[in-house]
């Protein structure tokens, strides 16, 4: 606390001291450069991405749209076929690895941080899934073949949607267990004491008040994850996704389930493969197609999320 | 081992305890000087004494402001509490005896080219002892924070009293024998009251540090007097 | 004084009994039990164990009824740990354990019949930071009521009572549908008291209410507490010990020991009247901490 210099020196020294010097914050500024270096390159890459499959895709995306949403898969042209079978069967697949996901997650993650929590094998369960997240896709085609395809065949009618859905939702469920339970724990604890302190018992509390908190973080985790399952086509391809003759418009809506089917990543990988630009022009606009249901999707997510966090 | 968070209070706290203390000396050099002057009629150091009585003054001055200040910032409680309530009414006790140690000198131009007789000087001089004595021993019951030492010093009082009785006798003596005039006796006399309240205010003193250390407010009997009355008033 | 006062207000039995007793017979029941009427809570050689840790050792105080009992002390000393142990909060803790025996109106708190729930409804408590629900001012007090099964016509009534008592009525009786997160700091704390004292609790415990709040809205607390206390018995664990002084009548202060293990273990120091405390505290410990020679 002894301070030496006089007032007038301070303020000499303070307009010496005080003034801003060139290259103060070299590695500062250095580094701003370089985060915004990195944002550039990544969106732009993207952003290629997705102009080179528009570009590629024009043809069939600016002249023959309606014809390739609405109409199945042909071997004969590449003009004939479309897309339809393909988006229905995404949308299928989705939907029977959302009944199966989501409720089975959510109800994971709840014992997980609500019941068991801090248990040793609570933990355990924990960690594993964890590691389960990172699981290749294709592993997990495998294990849809073995227990879904065949051991469950009684259920599953083999190589079917059900089959399909519930091989991508064992794939999904590691993400929406930890997205839940991330979600789960991020409720302040603050919020739980203050129920309890009131006399809430442990179901009030969860079902009035740590659920409902929650909610909108899980809903977005898991139709997130919904979408990632959108996408995938190896694990499809392993059970069963364009495998014997595509169903179409001589079944009902609940006859497909147990049906052959396909998906859109199947039908990229299809047309992808055939010989001829034309083809390859169907692959580019099918890109474009998935990955526009992808954002459809994603615009749920974010519609479900707002909904359910309403602002108090 | 108790490591301190409040050091700063409690550094202004011992300088308030060091400014007592000094005051304290004063008082004590002060009634050794006036005794001084009093026994051999030195006028010029009596009115020295009394313009020493300003500095004192200003000194109690000083430590009171500091007081109030720790009261409204710093919100002492318990033993600091304890210790700049004592410290507030020790300020004072002690300013009181000096403007004693001023009235005896005052007193000495009034009774000034009166010859006092050997006996009278003598009690005049062992009341200065006592009264030296007492104030000596008060301020280092406080300096020290020793209740103990505190405790006894209402009985080192009573000395102090027998001695101001002792000397009334021998005033009066003097006058019956035409020794002194009326007059003087009563100016005399006074002068003998202001080193028995020397004595009183060290023993005021003296409570205050008890209650500095033990926190017991020191029982007055006449409050106890009251204090029954009121209760037997309120079960009427 | 303090100590002449206390037993002046545990004698005044008749006008609290009447109070509590709903079977009608309010005089003949009065007679034998006043100390059991007038005390709230008797702790008996409380420990309380996180796992194998120790967080407090052999606390024994009584709690006196329609008065503000102040914990106080370092932090780590189990003061809010102990404050826990009055509305098993601590069950909510893994591995938390209370052992020793902690009386509510004479039923040991901590036996296996004891529902915690059942708990909670009677001691109320409000915590640190403001915590109101993301919900409506009105569904924010209403939460509790709902939950002990009020009658939705019974509702406004025990929601408008129960912010007049919070002294928060006036500033928000036209927003009651209004989000309680628009509410400021102190308000929304008021809006926590509001809230615990809706279920019509005994005892109301507070930890450290005011250490989120500013000065002003610190005051406005303080002065509800003293005028709660008319209704309810109060228990505040408070790191402010002039709060402690200005609003409690009794103190109690705990300190923390640390022990060979390298643990450390809060302990009770001192109980007494808090004029006692903080003018002449008998403990060594007591008084190196409140005029800040901690140790």
């Amino acid at each position: 606390m002894t301070v030496l210099s006089t007032p007038v020196g301070i303020a000499t020294s303070a307009a010496d001291t005080l003034r801003r010097r060139p290259g103060a914050d070299m590695a500062g500024a250095a580094f701003k450069w370089l985060l915004i270096g990195a944002t550039v390159f990544a969106t732009g890459f993207l952003a290629v991405l997705l102009g080179v499959m528009i570009v590629d895709g024009w043809d069939v995306l600016s002249g023959n749209l309606v014809h390739f949403l609405t109409h199945g898969f042909s071997q004969r042209s590449a003009t004939d076929a479309g897309v339809w079978q393909g988006i229905i069967g995404s949308l299928q697949v989705a939907l029977v690895t959302g009944v199966f996901a989501i409720p089975i997650g959510i109800a994971t993650a709840i014992y997980l941080v609500e019941y068991a929590e801090g248990s040793r094998f609570a933990r355990l369960v924990e960690l594993n899934i964890r590691n389960l997240a990172g699981v290749p896709s294709i592993v997990y085609g495998l294990l849809g073949l073995a227990v879904f395809v065949k051991t469950l065949s009684g259920f599953t009618q083999g190589k079917t949607v059900i089959a399909g859905g519930m091989t991508l939702a064992a794939m999904v469920l590691p993400i929406v267990v930890i997205t839940s339970v991330e979600a789960l724990k991020a409720v302040p604890s603050s919020l739980r004491e203050a129920a309890y302190g009131v006399g809430a018992t442990k179901w009030e509390v969860l079902s009035r008040q740590v659920l409902p908190a929650a909610m909108s973080t899980i809903l977005t985790g898991t139709v997130l994850s919904l979408a990632r399952a959108l996408g995938e086509a190896a694990p499809l391809i392993l059970v069963g996704a364009a495998t014997g003759f595509l169903r179409f418009g001589d079944a009902n809506f609940a006859e497909t389930f147990t049906g052959p089917y396909t998906a859109l990543p199947v039908l990229i990988l299809n047309f992808a493969q055939q010989p001829g630009d034309d083809w390859g022009t169907n692959a580019a606009a099918a890109s474009v197609v998935i990955l526009v249901l992808v954002l459809m999707v994603n615009g749920v997510a974010i519609y479900l999320r707002n909904r359910f966090e309403k602002q108090w | 081992m108790t490591e301190e968070v409040r050091t700063e209070f409690h550094q202004l706290m011992d300088q308030i305890r060091a400014d007592l203390v000094q005051m304290g000396g004063m008082v004590v050099e002060g009634i050794s000087a006036v005794t001084v002057a009093l026994l051999t009629g030195d006028i010029a150091s009596a009115d020295q004494i009394i313009t020493a009585d300003d500095e004192m003054d200003l000194l109690s001055l000083e430590a009171e402001e500091k007081c109030v200040e720790l009261l409204a910032l710093q919100q002492p409680v318990a033993v600091d509490l304890r210790t700049i309530l004592t410290d507030l009414r020790m300020i004072a006790e002690i300013e009181r005896s000096g403007d004693l140690v001023t009235n005896i000198a005052k007193a000495i131009s009034r009774i000034h080219g009166v010859e006092l007789e050997p006996r009278v000087r003598g009690l005049i001089d062992r009341m200065r002892q006592q009264a030296v004595r007492l104030t000596a021993m008060t301020m280092d019951a406080y300096a020290d924070r020793d209740a103990g030492l505190a405790a006894v010093i209402g009985d080192v009082d009573d000395v102090l009293d027998d001695l101001h009785g002792e000397f009334l006798d021998a005033v009066f003596d003097s006058r019956n024998n035409r020794k002194i005039t009326t007059q003087q006796a009563v100016q005399l006399a006074v002068v003998g009251r202001f080193y028995e309240r020397i004595g009183d205010h060290a023993v005021n003193i003296a409570q205050r540090v008890e209650f500095l250390v033990t926190g017991q407010v020191p029982e007055h009997l006449g409050a106890e007097r009251a204090r029954a009355r009121r209760d037997q008033d309120e079960s009427l | 004084m303090t100590e002449e006062r206390v037993t002046e207000e545990r004698e005044q039995v008749p006008v609290s009994t009447a109070r509590i007793d709903v079977s009608g017979v309010t005089t003949a029941a009065t007679t034998g039990t006043r100390t059991e009427v007038n005390t709230v809570f008797e702790c008996s050689g409380v420990d309380v164990y996180y796992g194998d840790f120790r967080a407090l050792r052999d606390v024994t105080l009584d709690v006196a009824e329609h008065e503000v009992t102040a914990l106080i002390g370092p932090s780590g000393c189990g003061k809010s740990t102990f404050l826990r142990c009055f509305n098993r909060m601590n069950d909510l803790i893994e591995g938390a354990r209370v052992e020793g025996t902690v009386n509510y109106h004479g039923v040991d708190l901590y036996q296996a019949e004891i529902d915690p729930v059942e708990v909670r409804r009677r001691i109320g408590m409000v915590f640190q930071k403001p915590n109101p629900f993301p919900k409506s001012i009105y569904d924010n007090i209403a939460y509790g009521p709902r939950l002990a099964g009020a009658r939705k016509s019974a509702l406004d009534d025990i929601i408008e009572r129960s912010l007049i008592r919070a002294a928060l009525w006036e500033e928000v009786k036209d927003r009651l549908k209004s989000s309680a997160y628009g509410l400021s700091g102190g308000q929304q704390q008021r809006l926590c008291i509001a809230r615990a004292i809706a279920v019509e609790p005994d005892v109301v415990l507070m930890d450290e209410p005011c250490s989120a709040l500013d000065p002003i809205a610190t005051g406005r607390i303080e002065e509800l507490i003293a005028e709660l206390k008319t209704d309810y018995t109060i228990v505040i664990v408070t790191h402010n010990m002039q709060q402690a002084a200005r609003i409690s009548d009794m103190t109690a202060f705990f300190s923390v020991q640390l022990n060979e293990r390298g643990t450390r273990t809060g302990e009770l120091v001192e109980f007494a009247p808090t004029s006692h405390i903080f003018t002449k505290p008998d403990d060594q410990r007591t008084e190196a901490y409140i005029t800040g020679r901690v140790g």
